[in-house]
């Protein structure tokens, strides 16, 4: 077998990973901080 | 060298693809403009230099990926998106001297993420290309790429990315820095004119008598007033003013609209921020905080309330408004969950002034309770109304104490923030006797700026003193923090009109 013909499959399945990771990341990141912003209460507080 | 033309051109194109998806989210369809250049510029001045071999127009071509690499993919994709996401996250979950990074939609971080991989194969093929160049101009067979020794590489990618993940932490820690010249400054971001005048001039009035209240502190305290008018956009620059000239170093304010507003400009300063907010999203736990009794601790408190009394059913009529909307969804939510019914619910537009016919259908419903909230002048019209078909057992969350005319609303019940010393809205009466005191934002006012006081007191960032507050014993009672929240909890208190003035029940 040849070293590098597994160099793209290792590279793409490494990008996945990190996607998949800051996916995760992102997400809980954003729930964790309010999530969605609600519309402004205004006058009253 | 052609190959290595092709495979070139081809990750500039894929990497311009995902620059442009990227900043679709600041600039709109604009990024398309931005988007067509980053895939125009390079190909023409690639075709330019396979027929020419022009060396302007392989420079030019260089100069295009080392705007990509270093402009989009190193400061862009890389400290911008990558690190905030993989080490920023990491840093803020294992102390809180890092913020939790504040992200952008999924899409918009990981497209900045793919712009830095991106911006490797377009750094690697410009490489590979540059050689091909050399070796075709000296007449030799270009180099083909042999994978020598990848755990070197592995080990070099690793040092390099700790380098510079290290470089990332030292610049993203909240550090103490001992203020200048012994004077702190505190913005004090409250509407002075419009309809929010009476609350920003009290929350003000707070705030300084909480200034003159301090007694043989480390440092002197100055607020720095921030009229923020009514226009957002105008209040938007008055904040931007008040951080970048003014140089202040924390700030207390007010109201959701405003508190949103403040809350990206804070982040960036990176200054704390604590907001007497009831959208609970604006704490992000990072540098704002939100201390107000959220709608749900107020439906739960006056569920309770209702309970005690022998309640059993209620009657709704509330304004069409989105604060008032808030606390009117959690009190059913709270209703529901503790099997209480609702006899008559009726949501009225600002427009009506004409309350009769609501008022009949609703005590045809046999209500216990009639639950009002509004704000003025239909809340004086609707106290009016009640009165005069002589109503009298009524109840509601907030509105009550800010009434123009409270003696329509003598012996109404009501929920609002606690005020564990009452000695605090006494004194606040008499130092501004012609100042409203609005129960539910004085306290809170009162109690952010002297968080921020002790912080600078105890020699510790501001920001990172406020996120490591887990409890703090104020004017409000008791207020919590859960670790990570940008969120106070306040239990709030009953409140009753006698004597056509707000009076705590637990007092009575």
């Amino acid at each position: 077998m040849n070293r590098r013909t597994h160099t793209p499959t290792i590279l793409a399945l490494l990008i996945a990973a990190v996607l998949a990771g800051a996916y995760v990341i992102v997400a809980q990141n954003n729930a964790a901080m309010g999530g969605a912003v609600e519309t402004p209460a205004g006058l009253l507080h | 060298m052609h190959t290595y033309a092709r495979r070139s051109l081809l990750s500039v194109i894929v990497t311009a693809v995902l620059i442009t998806v990227n900043h679709l989210y600041p600039l709109g369809t604009r990024a398309l403009g931005l988007g067509a250049v980053l895939v125009v510029a390079p190909t023409a001045l690639l075709w330019w230099f396979r027929n020419t071999r022009s060396r302007v127009a392989f420079a030019g071509y260089l100069l295009m990926n080392l705007w990509i690499v270093v402009g989009f993919g190193l400061i862009k994709g890389l400290w911008k998106s990558t690190l905030p996401v993989c080490v920023g996250t990491l840093l803020a979950s294992i102390s809180t001297s890092f913020p939790r990074p504040t992200l952008g939609p999924v899409p918009f971080e990981l497209s900045g993420i793919l712009t830095f991989i991106g911006s490797l194969f377009v750094l690697y093929y410009g490489y590979r290309l540059v050689r091909a160049n050399r070796d075709a101009a000296a007449g030799a067979e270009p180099e083909k790429p042999i994978a020598r020794r990848p755990v070197l590489w592995a080990a070099s990618a690793l040092v390099a990315f700790a380098v510079i993940a290290s470089a990332y932490a030292f610049t993203d820690q909240d550090r103490w820095i001992a203020p200048a010249n012994g004077v702190v400054k505190i913005g004090v971001i409250v509407p002075a004119s419009g309809p929010y005048a009476i609350l920003g001039n009290s929350f003000l009035k707070a705030v300084e008598m909480a200034r003159s209240d301090l007694r043989g502190t480390k440092y002197q305290y100055e607020l720095v007033l921030v009229d923020i008018g009514l226009d957002l956009a105008q209040a938007r620059t008055a904040i931007q003013r008040a951080i970048t000239d003014e140089n202040v170093d924390a700030i207390v304010g007010g109201i959701s609209r405003f508190g949103q507003v403040t809350k990206p400009l804070a982040t960036a300063a990176r200054i704390p921020h604590t907001c007497v907010c009831s959208v609970t999203s604006i704490g992000d736990g990072a540098y704002t905080f939100t201390n107000i009794p959220s709608p749900d601790a107020e439906a739960v408190q006056w569920v309770q309330e209702a309970q005690r009394r022998g309640i059993r059913q209620i009657a709704l009529l509330t304004q069409d408004y989105p604060s008032i909307h808030g606390h009117v969804t959690a009190l059913k939510a709270e209703l529901a969950r503790v099997g209480l019914p609702t006899t008559y619910v009726k949501e009225f537009a600002d427009s009506v002034t004409d309350f009769r016919s609501m008022i009949a259908q609703a005590r045809a419903s046999n209500p216990d309770v009639y639950f009002v909230e509004a704000l003025s002048p239909q809340l004086e019209l609707l106290g009016q109304q009640l009165f005069e078909a002589k109503i009298r057992n009524i109840a509601s969350v907030v509105a009550p104490s800010v009434t123009q005319r409270p003696e329509l609303f003598e012996g109404t019940w009501y929920t609002d923030s606690d005020l564990r010393d009452i000695g605090f809205k006494q004194r606040f009466e008499k130092q501004y006797p012609g100042t409203r005191f609005a129960t539910h934002m004085m306290p809170y006012a009162y109690d952010d700026f002297n968080m921020i006081v002790q912080a600078f007191e105890r020699g510790e960032n501001p920001a990172v003193y406020i996120r490591n507050i887990a409890t703090y014993e104020g004017t409000a009672g008791t207020v919590t923090k859960a670790p990570g929240s940008g969120n106070f909890q306040s239990r709030p208190a009953v409140w009753v009109i006698q004597n056509a003035k707000p009076a705590l029940l637990s007092q009575q």
